[in-house]
């Protein structure tokens, strides 16, 4: 069996607010150089769920990222946790995508790959928030997606998930190969092993570039963005204190439920 | 965070870094390791008692992660990293930053793994064996004594004058009989290196020998707990030894050659500093943190010349620390075992770090005012731990009095320093 998974790295969403800055001229949020990098948490989900995939059927888990001058420390975690093999598209051209060109590029590679069962991702960037990657895959290549899972068992050529719903779960059957985007529910990743770490020194991932995966450089990242960002700013907030009266506690009351109602808190 | 941006740092060493950080992260809560390592100190405590204090459900998710046996070699199902002084600095470093008091508990396991370069293949799969099997299996060390301290680390080499006379040989067995006063990991440990006179009349630094004792083994008891201005988790007691008889097997450096061993393996003491740095660098990261929110005069005191300076200052000589540690480390890697370029850098360290300790606690003091001293603040529990973690004796004034030894004497590194260090 083989599953492909799909990482992103991004800045740690624990780094404090003031190691960001706001380019708004740029609408970009800037990041000090001392913020580490990490796995978004949610594709670290959708490893652990590849590995114990593997631990009970021994498939063989790809892991595919995109960006450019990508951290090997970061994007390497998931051969430490024991991945087998790291493909990475990295180039300039990749960079400041939105969710469809990222989609878009990493289904060009998916195809490449050419032998998938199962692929997944976590059901969110934890800096983006956007969560449309995962369906995103499943569209461009025609396959089924099923979202915020929690639990997946494989017998056969079916996947049985357990997604998340509002109150609760459901549990959904879905023929392979299929996308499955993963949730934090799905319990802690393992650990990297201490082997897995020294074993990877002599790892070299294999690298992409848009020319190697049949895509021209504006059909990728931010030229290829379908999402313009029309302004980025902080929120201000005020405080300001107005007094309801009325002649009477009951008249001043009933105000106040009309202003609440007016102003449509209510 | 600590800054893993250092040309020491290899890709791995940043992989290991990240997963004590992670670990950290996951199971270590600073405030309840701080209460157990504060918990009163009974009368008559015995080592029952100190054994039950020990986080040991933490030191078991050590092990599963791997961390607990990192430095132990590999044949024995170890990490195998006893020799990769930087690998063992920037995690020591990392646990020290993220996991407090857990630092130290870390490096005075791995620190002692370098004694099994000395040991027989038998002691080593017998100690080993135990520390792999079982995870409450601790080890520790020993050299001062109740009237050698400092003269017994100097060393003070007068024939005869320090040291007692402590262990003698009959037959195939050692007997000890004497007090070790400041034993770190004495109570708790299955296991300690220790070092003993064994030669009566001559100069220490040719006259003291290693053993690792098994504290399992009869004819010791703890005869004080050395209960400080702040604990550790790992207990520090002065143990008295009573015809407490131990194999020759288990002696780990050529008879009377221990000063030659121990210095082969300063590189060892020096994973403490990275752990004691790694925590200062948090307690400084939190001290800019307040002082970025707190306001006074209508502005954060960040902005207010006296604290800024003090945390520029002190932010300096952390960074030097840790360039200082990490070069010596390199040092030791790039060498190997037994080598020293220059070892008046490894005695400078541990005289300034001393100082960069002294100079946060001020800036402390300084930054957080009245607060500075309130416990719900970790500032004063790390306070009273590094005051009584800087003892002259090993760190200090008395490494710059050993390295003014040296400089009177001449020193001749082995091998030739430049060609050594610059081969590529």
């Amino acid at each position: 069996m083989n599953i492909i998974v799909c990482i992103k790295e991004i800045p740690d969403p624990e780094a404090t607010i003031d190691s960001f800055r706001l380019d708004q001229e740029n609408k970009a949020l800037v990041s000090s150089s001392k913020v580490l990098r990490v796995v978004n948490p949610f594709d670290e989900q959708a490893v652990e769920a590849a590995l114990r995939i593997k631990d009970k059927t021994g498939a063989k888990v790809t892991v595919l990222s995109l960006g450019n001058n990508l951290d090997r420390v970061v994007v390497k975690k998931p051969l430490h946790m024991g991945a087998d093999e790291l493909i990475l598209l990295e180039d300039g051209a990749f960079v400041g995508g939105d969710s469809w060109s990222t989609a878009h590029a990493l289904a060009a590679a998916i195809r490449k790959i050419g032998e998938y069962d199962l692929i997944l991702c976590g059901r969110q960037a934890a800096d983006t928030n956007a969560g449309q990657t995962g369906m995103g895959i499943s569209e461009f290549l025609g396959l089924p997606c099923v979202t915020v899972a929690r639990k997946i068992d494989i017998t056969g050529n079916t996947a049985t998930v357990e997604r998340v719903i509002n109150n609760g779960y459901e549990t959904v059957e879905v023929a392979l190969p299929t996308v499955i985007t993963v949730s934090n529910e799905l319990g802690q990743a393992r650990y990297p092993s201490i082997k897995n770490i020294a074993k990877s020194n002599s790892i070299k991932p294999v690298i992409w570039q848009p020319s190697d995966i049949g895509l021209k450089p504006e059909a990728c990242g931010m030229l290829a963005r379908r999402i313009r960002t029309a302004s980025l700013y902080l929120p201000v907030f005020e405080a300001t204190c107005e007094v309801v009266v009325g002649e009477t506690i009951q008249e001043a009351a009933q105000n106040l439920a009309v202003r609440l109602r007016l102003e449509r808190i209510l | 965070m600590i800054d893993l941006n250092l040309p020491y740092l290899t890709e791995e060493h940043k992989s290991l870094a990240m997963l004590m950080k992670e670990f950290c992260d996951r199971e270590v809560d600073l405030k309840k390791l701080n209460e157990i390592a504060d918990q009163t100190i009974p009368p008559n405590v015995t080592s029952a008692d100190l054994r039950a204090r020990m986080p040991w459900d933490l030191v078991s998710k050590a092990h599963d992660a791997g961390l607990r046996q990192i430095a132990a070699p590999a044949e024995f199902g170890g990490g195998g990293y006893g020799e990769d002084h930087i690998g063992l600095g920037v995690m020591a470093e990392v646990a020290g930053y993220c996991g407090g008091q857990l630092g130290r508990l870390f490096t005075i396991a791995w620190k002692q793994m370098a004694a099994f370069a000395y040991t027989s293949k038998e002691i080593a799969e017998e100690v080993l064996g135990d520390f792999m099997n079982d995870r409450k299996t601790m080890m520790g060390a020993s050299i001062t004594e109740p009237n050698s301290g400092s003269d017994f680390l100097l060393p003070y080499d007068e024939p005869g004058v320090a040291g007692q006379y402590f262990t003698k040989r009959e037959g195939d067995e050692w007997i000890f009989n004497g007090d070790k006063m400041f034993c770190t990991g004495g109570g708790v440990s299955n296991y300690l290196t220790i070092i003993v006179r064994t030669e009566p009349k001559g100069p220490l630094s040719k006259s003291v020998t290693q053993f690792m004792i098994d504290t399992r083994k009869p004819g010791w008891s703890i005869a004080r707990v050395n209960d400080m201005m702040g604990n550790e988790l790992v207990s520090n007691v002065q143990m008295h030894f009573d015809n407490y008889r131990i194999h020759d097997r288990y002696r780990v450096s050529p008879v009377n050659g221990a000063f030659e061993v121990m210095k082969s393996r300063l590189a060892g003491k020096s994973l403490h500093i990275f752990a004691v740095i790694g925590w200062a660098e948090r307690t400084w990261a939190d001290m800019k943190e307040y002082a970025m929110n707190r306001i006074q005069g209508g502005k954060p005191i960040i902005q207010h010349s006296n604290v800024g300076m003090l945390l520029a200052e002190t932010d300096c000589m952390i960074r030097h620390s840790r360039l200082f540690l990490y070069q010596d480390a390199w040092e030791w890697q790039k060498l190997g075992q037994g080598q020293m370029r220059d070892v008046l850098g490894w005695y400078y360290i541990n005289w300034y770090v001393k100082r960069v300790l002294m100079r946060l606690i001020e800036a402390g003091l300084e930054i957080y005012g009245g607060m500075a001293p309130q416990k719900e603040l970790t500032f004063e529990h790390w306070v009273r731990v590094h005051l009584s973690i800087m003892h002259g004796g090993s760190t200090g004034f008395l490494s710059l009095v050993k390295a003014a030894n040296i400089m009177a004497k001449g020193f001749t590194p082995t091998p030739p320093a430049t060609d050594a260090l610059y081969e590529s």
